[in-house]
């Protein structure tokens, strides 16, 4: 049976069908290519975790999250408007200049140098990306798509939105030989199919990626459930796993109220997907200064660091 | 001649360091992995030599086993099994061995351990590690669920000893002779809770110091301590409930030296806590007073060594 010959209806049930095995058989190739074992990476930071969930600027406000909790950071309204609904307008500052001596990880010494003096939370934080090395050690161990992995998913898509649109154009060139012009369905399923392909062919996390955070949810599942009875005030790491593990939206604000100022605003995309398939991970630099922007990605390490 | 000297000094002294060195015992202090007390373990693994993994809580659970990979690639781990029933005349249930044969070989632990133990009866659960008369048929019953579990696991369980705050009925033999019998039919080590030592001492009458001795102390390998509290018996009387919820007390720790002091191999001494859990500082300063009870145990053992010689 030639499925060219088939009548409208028909063929569109078929190229649904064919846009479904296109689709099924990307995700079986990137779970086959993105699953080589590269080892775990040691779960004694829970800025690694935040980081795989949800990209560097997670990393930066779980982070920044348990920083106040800690008490070494306090919230401040720009003076007219309430302090946490108005996210634009909340500004952190250190509570005590030496602070930065207390804390051990670079992420958090960085945050601490940022805010040395009262500034807002949101685009200070956008401002220190770059500053650590998480995504490079992730991509190291496989958890995220290092430029190799981006590359061969970015030819994946073109081979797949090249199949889909050619198989499509095929049809309506018969269709329109045999002068029948009812392509109208078939060109919006095949838009649909080819914009469908798209947003689905280049997740954030690789294969292992997506099973090491599954991994990591299920060891951490008790948080999860206990939430609402976590102490605020730093004396346990409860509230920095169960942020980095599961995300802010999972703190309960009744107890952190601080967690309503630092919600993200948009699901996390690294670096603009595929535009960032030029970074290496060449620099290992991850001791920020505070104030200015950083390097971007990977490539740029902490090279950008102003005062 | 002054090199001469020199020589045999060194000599001597590398002989005194490799003697030393072959009697250091690398004796490793871990914990029970309880999910809730994940954060507090993951940010304190330096202080963590291994953790102990309930294995029937990953039983059947795929997802969960590859998460315990997961646990076991940061840490080593070992499989403590608490429902096979192994002290009872009636054959252990095929498909509990499987499926622990299953997880051992998934998640290759340093070894796994199981309690002596009676927790069913015709097809009913009893939902409690109860102990079992102590006679020759238990004895040779254990001996030969150990033998079965062997074959089909892979590898010989330790074997646990349980408190009980009556002694079981029926009994014919000691503690300490109806468990050194099992050991030695089954040729498997022994997983010595302490607390169950200390709590069957108060509650039964007899020295739980004295106990230890009667058990070969080359069957000592893994060790659980662990606290309880005082409850009221029928009687008036006060008993030792081994419930997993309180701090260990000292004679827990002073028992521990003891079976340090006993023992010619490497001990893995595990602390259980099961809830009521106190600030992880507070957990890490017991496993600290473990070492440390430990390490008095080896340097009375290490003394008597050389009294010996």
């Amino acid at each position: 049976m030639n499925p060219f010959d088939l009548r409208g209806p028909e063929f569109l049930l078929f190229y649904f069908i064919f846009s479904a095995a296109v689709l099924f058989i990307l995700f079986y190739l990137r779970q086959r290519d993105e699953s080589p074992d590269a080892g775990k990476p040691p779960l004694d930071d829970p800025y690694l975790v935040a980081c795989l969930r949800g990209g560097e600027i997670e990393a930066l406000r779980v982070a920044t999250l348990s920083l106040i909790d800690r008490g070494f950071l306090t919230l401040k309204s720009s003076g007219t408007s309430v302090l946490f609904p108005g996210v634009a307008e909340n500004r952190l500052e250190v509570k005590d200049p030496i602070a930065v001596d207390s804390v051990k990880r670079p992420i958090e010494k960085s945050i601490l140098e940022a805010f040395k003096t009262a500034k807002p939370v949101s685009t200070t934080l956008d401002l220190l990306m770059g500053c650590t090395d998480y995504a490079c050690r992730l991509e190291a161990y496989g958890l995220l798509p290092d430029p190799e992995i981006r590359s061969a998913r970015r030819r994946r898509l073109m081979l797949a939105i090249c199949v889909l649109l050619g198989v499509a154009a095929l049809k309506i060139v018969i269709a329109l030989s045999r002068g029948r012009t009812n392509i109208f369905f078939l060109i919006i399923l095949a838009g649909l199919a080819a914009y469908v392909t798209s947003r689905t062919s280049n997740p954030f996390r690789t294969a292992r990626g997506e099973e090491f955070l599954e991994d990591v949810k299920s060891l951490f599942s008790s948080l999860r459930r206990r939430a609402p009875s976590l102490r605020p005030g730093g004396a346990t790491t409860d509230l920095v796993w169960l942020a980095s593990a599961y995300g802010l939206t999972e703190v309960p604000p009744v107890l952190f109220p601080q967690v309503t100022a630092l919600s993200p605003r948009k699901p996390p995309r690294r670096s603009g997907g595929w535009d960032s398939g030029s970074s290496s991970c060449g620099s290992g630099d991850s001791s920020c200064g505070g104030g200015g922007g950083c390097g971007g990605g990977c490539g740029g390490g902490c090279g950008g660091c102003g005062s | 001649m002054a090199a001469e000297g020199v020589e045999a000094v060194a000599a001597e002294a590398a002989v005194v360091a490799e003697a030393d060195t072959m009697n250091e015992l690398q004796d490793r202090v871990g914990l029970g992995w309880r999910a809730d007390l994940a954060a507090g373990i993951f940010s304190h693994l330096e202080y963590i030599d291994l953790l102990e993994v309930v294995a029937d809580d990953f039983f059947g659970a795929p997802r969960q086993i590859r998460a315990l990979k997961t646990l076991a690639s940061q840490v080593s781990v070992v499989l403590h099994g608490v429902g096979m029933g192994l002290a009872s005349s009636v054959p252990v249930e095929t498909k509990r061995l499987e499926k622990m044969a299953r997880l051992v070989e998934q998640v290759r632990p340093e070894f796994w351990s199981e309690h002596l133990a009676f927790v069913r009866g015709g097809g009913i659960e009893i939902g409690h590690l109860a102990a079992t008369p102590r006679t020759a048929d238990t004895l040779e019953g254990a001996a030969e669920n150990l033998s079965r579990a062997a074959a089909l696991v892979g590898s010989k369980p330790i074997v646990e000893n349980i408190a009980t705050l009556i002694d079981p009925p029926g009994s014919n033999l000691s503690e300490s002779a109806w468990i050194s019998g099992i050991l030695a039919s089954a040729d498997c080590d022994l997983l010595l809770d302490l607390h169950n030592v200390y709590a069957n001492g108060l509650n039964h009458g007899y020295d739980p110091k004295a106990f230890l001795p009667q058990i070969p102390a080359a069957r000592f390998r893994a060790i659980h301590i662990a606290g309880g509290k005082f409850i009221s018996a029928p009687d008036g009387s006060q008993r030792l409930l081994d419930d997993h919820l309180h701090d260990v007390p000292d004679p827990v720790f002073e028992l521990l030296e003891e079976a340090a002091a006993l023992s010619p191999n490497p001990l893995t001494v595990i602390l259980e806590r099961d809830g009521a859990y106190p600030s992880m500082d507070c957990l890490l300063a017991q496993v600290e007073l473990a070492r440390q009870a430990l390490a008095r145990g080896r340097a009375r053992r290490t003394v008597s060594q050389e009294v010996l010689v």
